[in-house]
């Protein structure tokens, strides 16, 4: 699902959940002081240096874009642009608040959690979950496909595509079918590959350890945040 | 009372999660709105419905929070406090399921439980929307009350219409044999 983001060497994952979290709330505490550009900056030369260099542009430019086009949208709502800055600030914050969760390959947390003891059957369930979101995207394609050659406008914009009996009958009826094929055909063959919810003996493929570089990360982010708080609350900056 | 899940329950509610991710993808141009409660009615009915789905298929205690908990991982990455809105919410529901039907045999606990899923996030995102748009509980409470009402309302009205189409598609397909409980042999 975010194959682009993915790091080539991504950071622990449990590391990079606790930092994505301490990151986003030690930011939006203080989201209303300018120097929050400075805290996303630095965070941003820190995710940059860790090598998530394609999630950083491409969240930074998303994120700040969308937060422009929100203040800007707030700003002819209220009439001034004296908190204009704000909008893109918080959007920035949480685009670069992601980063290092973005660049974690699924596989790696649900490895992390099975590490941790976490119940095999849910860290299967939640790689599942992320997994078959492009799949089922393509089948909803595929039923839309099908709308339309029983002569049912499909455009967007088409009010008749919209209609509920249309999303009932052609629509969620045969997606609800399609979800139970599917979870049908994948549940044998997981079975058939040996997954047991019972089995207490399972190993970890390529088991996954907190290293000393994971180790400067979280610290390096702490400092972000520690500079930050201080700015804020100390120095009242 | 309590059944163990199945590889294949959990693989059902994993693959209905990701459908209910991409529903809730509709939310994205509203996410910045700074109506209090907007994203949930705009996804409420869809969760409701794929909410009913799940429980039908698999109506075991549980069932409500693990789907939660699926639908709430993939924003885990995209936005971390909206998995514990998804989770929590789930959890709740059940807890009061739980303690209204004792499980979900009757139809109304299934419609109950998932209509709830809904309703009891919009509570949970007030401080998610509080950190997201930089107000004030009090802002919400004194400002925008009539507001906060009227969307509540929607929420509810349309998690139950939700939760009412999907127990009509379950029955459905129920009646057509392709969604027999998991534990139907």
């Amino acid at each position: 699902m975010f194959e682009q983001f993915h790091a080539r060497n991504p950071v622990h994952p449990i590391a990079a959940f606790a930092c994505s979290l301490m990151a986003l709330a030690v930011g939006m505490v203080c989201a209303r002081t300018p120097y929050i550009f400075a805290y996303i900056g630095l965070l941003a030369a820190v995710f940059l240096v860790y090598g998530f260099y394609m999630a950083v542009v491409l969240l930074t430019l998303g994120m700040g874009i969308f937060g422009i086009i929100v203040g800007g949208i707030s700003a002819l709502i209220n009439g001034t642009l004296n908190m204009f800055w704000i909008s893109p600030a918080r959007c920035l914050l949480i685009g670069v608040c992601v980063v290092p969760l973005l660049s974690v390959p699924p596989a790696q947390l649900t490895r992390a959690l099975n590490q941790m003891k976490f119940p095999r059957l849910l860290t299967l369930g939640m790689l599942i979950t992320i997994r078959f979101v492009p799949i089922v995207f393509g089948e909803i394609w595929q039923i839309r496909d099908a709308m339309r050659s029983r002569g049912i406008d499909t455009r967007w914009w088409s009010i008749k595509a919209y209609a509920p009996k249309t999303l009932y009958r052609a629509f969620l009826v045969p997606l609800v079918m399609r979800v139970v094929g599917i979870s049908d055909t994948l549940s044998l063959s997981v079975e058939t590959r040996g997954f047991d919810a019972g089995s207490k003996n399972a190993t970890v493929y390529k088991p996954v350890t907190l290293t000393a570089r994971d180790g400067v990360f979280i610290v390096l982010v702490v400092l972000c945040g520690a500079a930050l708080l201080l700015a804020r609350f100390i120095f009242q900056l | 009372m309590f059944k163990k899940f199945k590889v294949r329950d959990v693989i059902f509610l994993a693959v209905l999660a990701a459908v209910n991710t991409l529903f809730g993808g509709l939310a994205m141009p509203v996410m910045r709105s700074e109506i209090f409660g907007l994203q949930t009615l705009v996804t409420c009915a869809f969760y409701a419905l794929f909410g009913v789905v799940a429980i039908m298929k698999v109506r075991k205690i549980g069932t409500l929070t693990i789907y939660g908990l699926f639908t709430g991982f993939p924003l885990l990455f995209m936005a971390p406090v909206m998995f514990f809105n998804n989770f929590i919410g789930g959890l709740l529901a059940e807890v009061i399921v739980l303690l209204l039907f004792r499980g979900y045999e009757k139809k109304a606990a299934v419609i109950t439980g998932a209509a709830l899923w809904m309703v009891l996030t919009v509570p949970l995102s007030l401080p998610f929307s509080i950190w997201f748009n930089g107000s004030s509980y009090e802002h919400f409470v004194n400002t925008k009350a009539w507001q906060t009402v009227v969307i509540v309302l929607g929420v509810v009205a349309l998690s139950i219409l939700g939760a009412v189409i999907g127990m009509k598609i379950a029955g459905e397909l129920q009646k057509a044999g392709k969604l027999r409980p998991s534990d139907d042999k």
